[in-house]
């Protein structure tokens, strides 16, 4: 790699001197990693390895501890407030993923561009990515309101009346989903717009932007040069519809209106700090990775595949 | 002449996509522009139906009342918070990526094994057990509980500083041990101040997600001592009532805004380390 690194270590140094230098390196590794893996151990996977050993146990958070084996896991198949949020769940990925794929490949193309003021405009999309959920909360909640809101304002001057969106059984869900897509973009034009940038020009120069059969070209040259992009973006979204509403749903709604937008995440945590059931809601939150990890493998292999393909 | 042609063409083409690109970006951001204007209206402005686009004028004592929504105690909360998070982290991230990368050491690729292990699991499945931990080290409601656990969650820090320290040049690292300087001191010396750009991008991440920490500060510190600025606002999301009392939407807005206002700030001016931070995950893409 670097040629510096090939120059031969001296042999001269005594052996007595290399054995305490040896002591010595001993140290300062264990000084230098102990305090990381204490931390991480203490807080991240203990915590963890406990969670997931939960998922075996009865709990009340009172009460003792006592093992119960798979009967949490056999409990999930006689939940009939299961499927509903496993529904939700899946209606949260399924309307959230492709339009934030998408439309983050579309906005990253317009805006990979040299031209003067560009940056100013790149770092407007970017911004959601600066802003917390609450203060994406009462942003959106004011846009959202059904009397008030602009939404329903511009609705209203084309002759439609808007539902209540948050407030709405059958429109809450979406309302989120507008939400955390808002909230994703940006990551999601970052990526695009770095793997734009790794096009060589000869292909750009093939594609430039203007002519007939921009939109054709736009999707059959430009798109699959991003496919490494693709993959990756596609499987943080997944990620990313998996979890995120379930931060944005207890800040706005609640899991409501009428449980409507209780996704799978928002279920188990009703059950741990509603029911108290730490061991079923530990279960539920596996049952969440499992069906993460049925998504992402698949994904994942199908890229190492292609990747040792050339 | 036929290159004047294609010129013209050309032309209104980058017109067209300039002003595809500024609209879409006034009709991305308008949310955060209703909030700006929003912030400046007077209560009543604020209220009437058809929503106003403007304020008919500007009402800055919006940004006064605010300030008992955001008061200085909870910007310093969030403050100590964010860059408790971000200084602990970083000195025990740093110095273990250094020893990973770097330093003789046997259980390298074991240690970088465990610390990749439970980047899948949903953070759900601890929650409950590092609420007990905190518990058990009787740190509910310190700075401490606030604080460490988060901490406790390097994996980030520690692989992004490993992979920079591996590409690293020996050396200069070896000539500085032969030169007799001992490890802190090569650190020190000579890999922290070329060290710049990982460090800087750490810090933009870290910067920002511990300031937009909610469920954590949430369930740890709802005290006066230790609220920070995202469970202060919460519950004022869409009318609610907050902590110290009811404020109109104007001021909600306005205290919307000055939680906002540092990361925004922060993010404007360093925005080139977020997005290599950010780009630079997507890279072996």
């Amino acid at each position: 790699m670097q040629s510096v690194a090939t120059t031969p270590k001296p042999e001269k140094v005594l052996v007595a001197g290399k054995k305490k230098l040896k002591r010595n390196d001993r140290f300062w590794v264990f000084i230098f990693v102990t305090p990381n893996l204490v931390m991480y151990s203490l807080f991240i996977l203990i915590p963890s390895a406990a969670g997931v050993l939960l998922s075996f146990c009865e709990w009340n958070i009172l009460g003792p501890i006592s093992w119960v084996g798979l009967d949490n896991y056999k409990r999930l198949f006689d939940d009939e407030l299961l499927i509903p949020a496993f529904v939700r769940t899946f209606k949260f990925v399924a309307l959230g993923v492709l339009p934030t794929v998408f439309g983050g490949f579309l906005v990253a193309v317009l805006l990979n561009w040299k031209v003067k003021g560009i940056g100013v405009f790149r770092a407007m999309f970017f911004l959601p990515l600066t802003i917390s959920s609450a203060v994406a909360g009462i942003a959106w909640s004011s846009i959202f309101n059904p009397e008030a809101g602009w939404i329903n304002r511009i609705l209203d001057m084309v002759g439609i009346t808007g539902p209540e969106w948050l407030s709405s059984f059958t429109w809450a869900l979406p309302s989120v989903t507008i939400i955390v897509i808002w909230l994703s973009l940006p990551l999601v034009i970052i990526l695009y717009l770095a793997g734009l940038q790794r096009i060589s020009p000869e292909v750009m120069e093939a594609a430039a932007l203007d002519g007939a059969n921009v939109w054709q070209r736009l999707w059959q040259v430009i798109f699959p040069c991003v496919s490494a992009t693709t993959t990756l973006v596609v499987a943080i979204e997944i990620l990313a519809f998996l979890s995120a509403p379930f931060e944005i749903s207890l800040l706005m709604v609640q899991g409501g209106p009428l449980d409507s937008t209780t996704s799978l995440a928002y279920y188990a945590y009703k059950v741990a700090f509603e029911q108290f059931e730490i061991g079923y809601s530990a279960a539920l939150v596996m049952l969440q990775f499992f069906v993460l990890m049925s998504i992402v493998v698949p994904i994942a292999l199908v890229r190492k595949y292609r990747k040792a393909k050339g | 002449m036929a290159n004047s042609i294609l010129f013209t063409r050309r032309r209104s083409v980058n017109t067209l996509r300039y002003s595809v690109i500024v609209l879409l970006a006034l009709l991305f951001i308008f949310p955060l522009l209703y909030l700006v204007s929003g912030s400046l209206m007077t209560l009543e402005a604020v209220s009437v139906y058809p929503p106003k686009l403007l304020p008919p004028s500007l009402n800055w004592q919006n940004f006064a009342d605010a300030l008992v929504v955001m008061t200085p105690r909870i910007f310093l909360n969030t403050l100590f918070f964010t860059f408790g998070i971000l200084f602990l982290q970083m000195i025990i991230s740093f110095t273990a990526g250094f020893a990973l990368a770097k330093m003789p050491f046997k259980y390298a690729a074991l240690v970088v094994g465990v610390l990749a292990v439970p980047v899948f699991l949903p953070t759900n499945i601890s929650i409950i057990p590092l609420y007990l931990v905190t518990f058990k080290l009787h740190l509910l409601n310190t700075w401490g509980g606030m604080i460490l656990p988060i901490v406790g969650s390097t994996a980030f820090g520690t692989l992004l500083f490993r992979q920079f320290m591996v590409n690293f040049p020996d050396g200069l690292i070896d000539a500085a041990r032969m030169d007799g300087a001992s490890w802190p001191r090569v650190l020190l010396r000579i890999v922290l101040p070329l060290a710049r750009p990982p460090i800087a991008s750490y810090s933009a991440i870290t910067f920002l997600t511990a300031w937009n920490m909610y469920i954590w500060p949430l369930m740890i510190g709802n005290t006066d001592e230790l609220r920070v600025a995202t469970v202060q606002l919460a519950p004022l999301i869409g009318g609610g009532v907050g902590f110290y009392g009811k404020v109109g939407p104007n001021v909600t807005y306005a205290a919307a805004l000055l939680s906002a206002l540092p990361v925004v700030l922060f993010f404007l001016w360093a925005q080139r380390w977020f997005i290599n931070a950010i780009a630079g995950s997507g890279n072996d893409a």
